[in-house]
This record gives structure tokens, C-alpha cells and sequence, in this order.
């Protein structure tokens, strides 16, 4: 992952590092945002919608790679 | 003077047919605008009564909630017709006319058997957006659409019928699960709605329709029917699940689907979803949320749905892995999908933003803890398949080689005033708001709710970048998914095939048994003048038949005459 990452374009690179940096600060912004004017819930803690949203996507897309092997046929299957 | 819209599309449809071709698409462009200014300047509490056959009927009512829906389809409607400016068949330009027509005329219907009417209407208009792509695929696509638009009304015919004949009760207002044919109608109007299971219309017929056809069918049918869904269903506690479930299931299709509209599809069926939930929930926010949501949606999809029509009109191919590459001669198209992309994901300052959240703090505020951590990773999803996928594959990842021109003027008109409204509904929603059904005590943009969707939204995006640099990332393939359609396009074929051999088989076996027995009887009856097996006279079929008739009467009778028969 790192060699691919390595061999990607300076420009992408570059942008693809801000875009990292800009995920960490959105999370952090967690520390200052006071939640919910004192209400507290059970998913109140720091980080919790990023890794809410990092983890969805990963499973959405591991589990719809794993459906391909029952539901995937040829494109020409129905005719 | 303000007149009932559907009049007056359908009069515009029939002047529209009448004048030459250079003039057409000036009246089919005229007659919306003409519209949303007699919509707007219509006494709001209007209602137009008739008697017919001894039935109450009110082809026209009016009041918030059908006004903000006849809004949307005007918009619509002017949007799509823009768009279709190179359109020059009969059949889909009269349908330009007649399908919002019949929207607008299920929107403001007052009654059922009104209801029904603009129903199988819009059934009818709109299957010639997909029969007008002419190919083999598209016509078996369109047969099997319209064979279950028309079931749907079929139901709600019947259910109506059942209403009529319970009650005698048959305005369109809140209903009663409970209440006699009230199931039927729900059936029926989810099977517009695309409920799970009977979803499978949308995605096999919509991506089969031409460029600009599929841009009208987004619009309308599936918004009619959330409409009817939260005038008659609203505060039905199934709805809720209902929706979880549309939300849900169909973003892992949307993930491993090659055909980029059927991608938007599957979408489509999830966004109606957060609206369909909404509807169950009941409450005064949530039934706003899901209105101004399917507002939101005929924007942004209808925004999206522009973007790769534009992508096929210019290369003819929709498929992911053969597009790619395509911004550097497509730049504008690019942005404005992009706007789009953003839009549906929800982004703060874009349209979906101020009306999914609405849904969310719905279901937060009735404690549905559970529905709300999956709507969350609906809405991740949603990201990850609408708002990165489509622009990803079609106008980015590998360069698939093809040049094609930017879009015609006239689409990239289209698209842009789409986009500004996504933009604009993203960053003022007061204007919407102040049109919804019920007075809005709501804030959209309160920090933590801003913070908490872009971190959402910043890791779907990072999770994205990981599974395509760690190479786990599904490739397109060209390929076809299973879905419930799998039922009717193989299993009912195969089953009505076994039948039919068997029953040929079976056929084949009695004949020749009869005729065998007859050769061997023959003789012998002759012998004995047995007159079986020889030609009967009329007179004793007749006779016989009169006995059974008697008999069948008699056992109705008897039946009827059984306490509860």
C-alpha cells in the first residue's frame, strides 16, 4: 500500500496528504464542540462518527465484494 | 383564474402535437412555466366537487402538502424538458407533457378513483421514455415495467373498490392499516414507492431509458407515491422499518453495479428510503424531513441522472469499467456531477445536508437508537457509492481513451440551474422550509450536527482512498447482479416451464390412454349398443349441464346460508 501510495503523482500525493491532515483536524474538532447543549449519550465520545464512518465503509464495501460471489453472472445472463 | 395543473399540461401535450416541429419544444417548454405561475397564483384552499354515478368525487383539492409537491414536479418538469431540447420523436415529447400531467393531477386528486385515474396515466405516459431507446433490451425492459406499474394500480383499484364498498369512504386522507382494503392500497403504493422486494421495476427499467427519458422518470413516479405515502400512511410504524430496510440494502448493490444510472438507481431506492422512514415516524419534523427530502432528491439525482445522460449521449457507453478519464473533455459536466455528488452525500451547504438531518433528528428525538445507526451508515454509504463512485468511474479513475465532446448547451443549462438550486436549497433551506406541510422549529446548521456529518463524511472518503490503495476495492466488471427480479426473469419462467411440459406430457399420456381405450371399447360397445362412447345429443348435454349448474347453485346457497357464509 505504501509503494502504491509512493508511486502516485507529487500533485496527488501532496493533495491526498492535506486531505489526511484535514480528516485528523475534523476529528480533533471533536475536543472543542461542546455536543449537544449537555445532553449526554452513550456515543458522545471523541471520534466516534469518524470511526463510525470509516468502518461503514469498509464493511458496506467487504460485504459487497463477498455478495458478488452469490449474486454476480454474466452481463448477458438474462437473455 | 387559476386552473387544475394536469389541465393544463394536457392541453399544452395536445397543442404541443398539433404545431410543427421547430415550434414543439417552445410550448413544451411554455407549458410548465405557464403552470408554476398559475400554481403560484392559486387560492390554496381550492376544491373542485362532481357527482358521478351517485359518487362524491374531487378531481382537484389543494392544500400545503400537494402544493410543495406540485412546485417540485413544475420544476421538474421545466428542468427535464431543457435538458430533452434534442429530443425531436412524438411519442417522448407528448410524454414531456402527459407524464407531469399526471403527476400533477395524483398530487391534487382528492379522491381515489381520481387518484387511480392519474395512476395508470402515469403508468402509461412514462413507459415511452423507455421504449423510445428502441433497443431489444429496452423494450422487454419497458413491457415488464409497465406489467407491474399497471399491477400496482390494478391494487389500487381493488383496494378502493373494497374502501367503496366498506364505508363508502373514498377521499384520499389518513388511513387505517386495520381498516378493509387498506393493505391493498399500501401494497400499491409501495410498489411505486419501491418498497424492498418490489423495487426491482426501478432499477431494471430506469438505466434502460434514453438519456433524457430517465431524467423525467426519476421526477415523478416514485415522488408521487411518497406523497400519497404521507397523506394516507403517515405515523404507520412498519414505514419506519420499511425505510431502514430501502436505506440499507441497496448500497451494496450499488457498490458491485457496473451500469452507472442503475448505480443511481439502487441510490434512488435508498434516498426513499430515508423518506419512507420519515413518513413512519409521523411527527411534525420527521414528515417535513421526508418531504423536503424528496424535493431535495428530484434536484440532486435528477442533477446526477443529467450528468451521466450527458456521459451517455456523448459516448453511448454507461457501463463503469468501460468510462473513466472523461473530465479532461467533459470538465464542466464534471463539476456540475460533482455538485450533484455533494448534494446527495449530504455535505453541509448542499441541499441534502438541511433535509436528511431533519429525518436523523426524527429518529433520535422518538428514540429509535438501532434505525438511527443504520440510516448513518446509509448515509456513509450514500458517500461512498453516489457521491464518490459516479464521478470516480465515469469522469476519473483509468483513462478508458475516450474523448468525447462536452455536453450541448442545452444540457449544461439544465444541469447548472439544478445545480444552483442544490446550492442555493443547501445554503438558504428557509424559502423550503417556510413551504413545508407543518411550521419548522428546526436548525440545520448547529456545530456538533455540522462537525459530526463531516467527520462522517471525511472517513467514508478516507476509507474509500485506503480500500483503492490497499487494492481491496471491488473493480467495475462487466457483469449482472441478482436481484428480486431473479424471481420473474428466471425462476417463474423455469417454474411455468416444468408446468407446461408436464401438463403437455400429461396431455400426450391421457390421450393416448383414451384413444386406446376407446379402440378397445369401441367394439365391444357396438357389440352391446353401449352408448357411452357414441357422439352424445344435444339435448343430453344440455341436461347434464343444467345439473350441474342446479348443483352448484344449490351448494352456494347452502354455503351462504352457514353462520359468518
Amino acid at each position: 500500500m505504501i509503494e502504491k501510495f509512493r508511486s502516485l503523482s507529487p500533485r496527488l500525493r501532496r493533495g491526498l496528504q492535506v486531505f489526511f491532515a484535514v480528516c485528523a483536524l475534523v476529528t480533533l474538532l471533536d475536543i472543542f464542540v461542546h455536543k449537544h447543549h449537555g445532553e449526554e449519550h452513550w456515543w458522545g465520545f471523541l471520534g466516534f462518527f469518524s470511526a463510525y464512518g470509516f468502518i461503514a465503509c469498509v464493511v458496506l464495501v467487504v460485504v459487497a465484494t463477498w455478495m458478488r460471489r452469490v449474486v454476480m453472472r454474466d452481463e448477458d445472463y438474462y437473455d | 383564474m387559476t386552473n387544475a395543473p394536469f389541465l393544463i399540461f394536457f392541453a399544452g401535450a395536445a397543442i404541443a402535437m398539433a404545431v410543427p416541429l421547430r415550434w414543439r419544444n417552445g410550448v413544451l417548454l411554455a407549458v410548465p412555466v405557464i403552470g408554476l405561475a398559475n400554481l403560484l397564483a392559486m387560492d390554496p384552499s381550492q376544491q373542485w366537487t362532481i357527482e358521478w354515478l351517485g359518487l362524491q368525487l374531487v378531481p382537484f383539492t389543494s392544500d400545503r402538502l400537494s402544493f410543495i409537491f406540485g412546485v417540485l414536479f413544475h420544476i421538474a418538469a421545466i428542468l427535464a424538458t431543457i435538458f430533452a431540447w434534442h429530443v425531436q420523436d412524438r411519442p417522448q415529447q407528448a410524454a414531456a407533457l402527459l407524464y407531469p400531467g399526471s403527476a400533477l393531477g395524483a398530487v391534487f386528486a382528492g379522491d381515489l378513483l381520481t387518484l387511480f385515474v392519474f395512476w395508470e396515466c402515469l403508468a402509461l405516459s412514462s413507459v415511452f421514455f423507455i421504449t423510445a431507446r428502441g433497443t431489444p433490451l429496452a423494450i422487454k425492459a419497458a413491457i415488464r415495467y409497465l406489467v407491474i406499474q399497471v399491477l400496482s394500480g390494478v391494487l389500487l383499484l381493488s383496494g378502493t373498490l373494497v374502501m367503496l364498498d366498506h364505508s363508502g369512504q373514498i377521499a384520499v386522507g389518513p388511513l387505517d392499516i386495520s381498516q378493509p382494503g387498506a393493505k391493498l392500497l399500501l401494497l400499491a403504493f409501495g410498489i411505486k414507492a419501491a418498497f424492498p422486494m418490489l423495487h426491482n421495476w426501478l432499477t431494471d427499467a430506469y438505466p434502460e431509458a434514453t438519456p433524457s427519458g430517465t431524467v423525467f422518470l426519476c421526477a415523478f413516479t416514485t415522488k408521487v407515491a411518497v406523497y400519497i405515502l404521507a397523506r394516507t400512511f403517515s405515523g404507520l410504524d412498519l414505514l419506519i422499518y420499511v425505510g431502514g430496510i430501502m436505506a440499507c440494502f441497496p448500497i451494496f448493490y450499488a457498490v458491485i453495479e457496473n451500469d452507472l444510472r442503475r448505480v443511481l438507481g439502487y441510490s434512488m431506492i435508498n434516498q426513499i428510503g430515508f423518506m419512507v422512514c420519515g413518513i413512519g415516524i409521523g411527527t411534525e419534523l420527521a414528515v417535513n424531513g421526508a418531504v423536503a427530502h424528496a424535493f431535495n432528491d428530484v434536484l440532486f439525482k435528477g442533477l446526477l441522472l443529467m450528468s451521466m445522460g450527458a456521459v451517455l449521449f456523448r459516448t453511448g457507453e454507461m457501463r463503469g469499467s468501460e468510462l473513466g478519464g472523461l473530465a479532461r473533455t467533459m470538465p464542466k459536466t464534471t463539476g456540475l456531477c460533482i455538485v450533484g455528488a455533494a448534494s446527495i452525500s449530504a455535505f453541509p451547504l448542499f441541499s441534502g445536508f438541511v433535509s436528511k438531518s431533519m429525518v436523523m433528528a426524527a429518529l433520535l428525538i422518538e428514540h429509535h437508537e438501532i434505525l438511527w445507526l443504520a440510516m448513518l451508515f446509509a448515509s456513509a454509504g450514500v458517500f461512498h457509492h453516489a457521491g464518490i463512485k459516479i464521478p470516480y468511474f465515469a469522469f476519473f479513475a483509468h483513462d478508458s481513451g475516450k474523448r468525447p465532446d462536452e455536453a450541448p448547451a442545452h444540457m449544461l443549462v439544465a444541469m447548472s440551474l439544478a445545480a444552483v438550486l442544490c446550492v442555493f436549497i443547501g445554503c438558504y433551506p428557509w424559502l423550503l422550509y417556510s413551504h413545508l406541510p407543518f411550521a419548522v422549529d428546526y436548525l440545520p446548521f448547529d456545530i456538533p450536527h455540522v462537525v459530526e456529518q463531516l467527520q462522517i463524511l471525511f472517513f467514508s472518503a478516507l476509507a474509500f482512498v485506503w480500500l483503492q490503495l490497499s487494492g481491496i476495492y471491488p473493480p467495475e466488471l462487466r457483469s449482472t447482479n441478482l436481484d428480486s427480479e431473479w424471481l420473474y426473469r428466471k425462476v417463474c419462467p423455469a417454474v411455468y416451464a416444468v408446468y407446461y411440459r408436464s401438463a403437455q406430457h400429461a396431455r400426450k399420456g391421457f390421450y393416448h390412454a383414451v384413444t386406446g381405450l376407446a379402440g378397445m371399447l369401441t367394439p365391444m360397445a357396438r357389440q352391446h349398443s353401449y352408448h357411452l362412447l357414441m357422439p352424445w345429443s344435444v339435448r343430453g348435454i344440455v341436461m347434464i349441464t343444467m345439473g350441474f349448474l342446479g348443483i352448484i347453485l344449490l351448494l352456494f346457497y347452502l354455503y351462504s346460508r352457514l353462520p359468518g357464509g
